[in-house]
């Protein structure tokens, strides 16, 4: 500002008496003096200024610390992790979309055990399953269960699990021991019944377990350790900050309370973090479920060979053998029976010259057919399909069979022909050659006409002496 | 979601269970409180602040032979002081009831409801004192009817809110 206008010169001129000169040159040992004392501050302000504007070099700065200052973030809080969450998702998905492949294949080496095995063990499951179910429902047992399901109102599927298992753990709580709070709970797949309201059950056994405490003014390390609800016991296995309860079906054996103390002692060692900064929100227990599943446990009872042998030495086993027993020999012998009958018609039908109109086995037999006078004498086959003459009530009415050889037979049975002479019949064509007397052949002329099975003669008989 | 453990707390006779039977559909049969001394409920809460299951321990009422238990209010993260406004010194056990809990657990969030509004107009008029000193120990002081359900699902989620 100093000497800019010419009111501040003449201000000047009067003031001090000094020249403009000597106002610039005074400026300008002012810049030296500035340039001396704050230079080096001012170039190191104006390169941080120019990495601060330009983009590239300022991406360069924060790309130096960025991995530092996100492991940094982290130690302190989640908050990258949720601040990033939406971007990686969108990533994820546009990666998906754009290239489907490269996605799979990395994918692959990790999904593809955990395919294979959820494979494997759900059709080993369905297996199992598959026998059981065959097992159950064939068995003695299997129908003694049925039975007891009926009448006792209970799904048989219960009656089943009762029956076979010793004990299943059906649920395991984990519950933090202070608040009663749940941490995470989890049930056994085929759990006869699921828990409602799992969190109002954990404070319920927090509750009754600081009420028997109380009452029996035990101390605090002592506590109690387990329930029994008819067929149903409660396991509680406390430690300082959590408790494990395991609720079980059947009879526990003495090793599963080491199994919840043990998992109890997991659960410290690797969630000890977790537990000391807990303000109810249980999500960071989620996978605490790996560890509890390993309380999921059950055993099957021994099968016993003693009921077998019981079985054996019942009156009621040996009936019924003797009743399946002779109903096999009635089914053998009916089926045999039937064979029989079936061979005798079979042999009537192969005979030329017999035809079966009607048959029936049941309530004795009795057979209709028509038979040609030259045909077989049936009582000759039934004698041959083992049958007694009087067994069957056969009843033949007489007919002509068109077979050729019935009809050659009729043939030379009606017209007699005498030696030397030869008859063919073809297409009802009689075609007769050879030498007879005038009266033979005049008399076949006259025959041959009650022959159906003959429409015209050709007549080529010679007659004798002529 | 976030759980927590809420008591309810007062006199013999003030209205916690029947509160507490209005807010939510229990599974537990009302006979414990009996035996054990309590009963556990359990509410999913939306609030202004998010969603809160609140696990309600229903804490059988003290009267000159039974005293609460300090066993059933450890961890608890507020709990709902309750008193029946018809009977004043009803809100005086309630406050001596809050000086214990609040030394236990160490100044959680609470608040104290003046139950059985529906007969707001037979309440004496001497409960002033008692319920000023409320006031001082910075308590909000609601009334509540369990009979009706004002005041009931308000105090809940009230609560709820402090905790998220």
């Amino acid at each position: 500002m100093i000497g800019s206008s010419g009111g501040g010169q003449q201000r000047a001129d009067k003031n001090g008496g000094r020249t403009r000169a000597d106002l610039e040159g005074d400026a300008r040992a002012l810049a030296e003096l500035r340039g001396l004392l704050v230079g080096p501050e001012q170039e190191r302000l104006t390169g941080i200024q120019q990495r601060l504007d330009d983009p590239e070099l300022h991406a360069r700065d924060v790309a130096r610390v960025l991995a530092e200052a996100l492991e940094i973030r982290n130690q302190e809080s989640g908050a990258i992790s949720e601040a990033l969450a939406p971007t990686i998702d969108e990533t994820l998905s546009v990666s998906i979309r754009e290239r489907p492949q490269e996605v799979a294949d990395s994918l692959s080496p990790v999904m593809m055990p955990a395919i294979r095995k959820s494979i494997f063990d759900t059709i080993k499951s369905m297996m199992q399953s598959l026998n059981e179910t065959l097992e159950r429902s064939m068995s003695l047992k299997g129908l003694s269960w049925r039975w007891e399901a009926m009448r006792t109102g209970k799904p048989f599927a219960e009656v089943v699990l009762l029956r076979t298992l010793q004990y299943r753990v059906e649920h395991v709580f984990l519950i933090h021991q202070e608040t009663g709070l749940l941490l995470r709970h989890l049930d056994a797949d085929s759990a006869a019944d699921a828990i409602e309201q799992p969190q109002a059950v954990s404070a319920m056994l927090t509750a009754i377990q600081d009420f028997v405490r109380d009452s029996f003014g035990a101390e605090d390390d002592e506590s109690l350790e387990a329930l029994q609800v008819g067929e149903r016991a409660v396991l509680i296995e406390r430690g300082p900050m959590t408790a494990v309860a395991a609720v079980v079906r059947g009879e526990p054996p003495q090793d599963l309370s080491a199994l919840l103390r043990e998992t109890q002692r997991r659960v410290r060692t690797d969630y000890g973090k977790e537990l000391a900064a807990f303000d109810g929100d249980p999500a960071p227990f989620q996978p605490v479920e790996t560890i509890l599943q390993d309380c999921l446990v059950s055993a099957k009872r021994a099968t016993e060979k003693k009921p077998r042998k019981n079985v054996a030495k019942s009156p009621l086993f040996w009936g019924a053998l003797i009743v399946v027993g002779l109903l096999i020999a009635w089914g053998v012998s009916s089926w045999l029976e039937a064979r029989r009958w079936d061979r005798f018609l079979e042999s009537l039908q192969a005979e030329p010259g017999l035809v079966v109109i009607q048959s029936q086995s049941s309530g004795g037999y009795q057979l209709l057919g028509l038979r040609d006078p030259m045909a077989k004498d049936p009582q000759e086959l039934l004698a041959a399909a083992e049958f007694e003459a009087d067994e069957v009530a056969m009843s033949w009415q007489p007919f002509s069979s068109p077979h050729p050889d019935f009809v050659r037979a009729r043939i030379q049975r009606v017209l007699a022909p005498p030696r030397g002479v030869d008859m063919q019949l073809h297409h009802g064509v009689l075609t007769i050659r050879g030498e007879a007397s005038g009266r033979w052949i005049a008399q076949t002329l006259l025959l041959v006409r009650t022959l159906p099975e003959v429409t015209s003669v050709e007549n080529l008989v010679v007659v004798e002496g002529e | 979601m976030k759980e927590q453990k809420i008591c309810m707390l007062g006199a013999f006779a003030v209205g916690k269970t029947s509160l507490v039977r209005r807010f939510v559909e229990g599974m537990f049969s009302e006979e414990y409180l009996t035996t054990i001394g309590v009963k556990i409920d359990q509410k999913q809460v939306s609030c202004p602040r998010g969603e809160l299951l609140m696990i309600l321990w229903d804490v059988a009422g003290e009267d000159r032979f039974h005293t609460i238990t300090d066993t059933y209010l450890r961890g608890s993260a507020a709990y709902l002081l309750v008193a029946d406004g018809g009977r004043p010194q009803t809100i005086e056990q309630a406050l001596q009831i809050d000086q214990r809990a609040q030394k236990l657990l160490g100044g959680v969030p609470r608040l104290l409801l003046l139950n059985k509004a529906d007969l707001r107009e037979e309440w004496p008029s001497d409960d002033g004192v008692a319920l000023a000193r409320a006031a001082e120990l910075g308590m909000l002081v609601l009334p509540s009817s369990a009979k009706t359900g004002v005041g009931v699902e308000e105090a809940f989620v009230q609560l709820a809110d402090q905790l998220l």
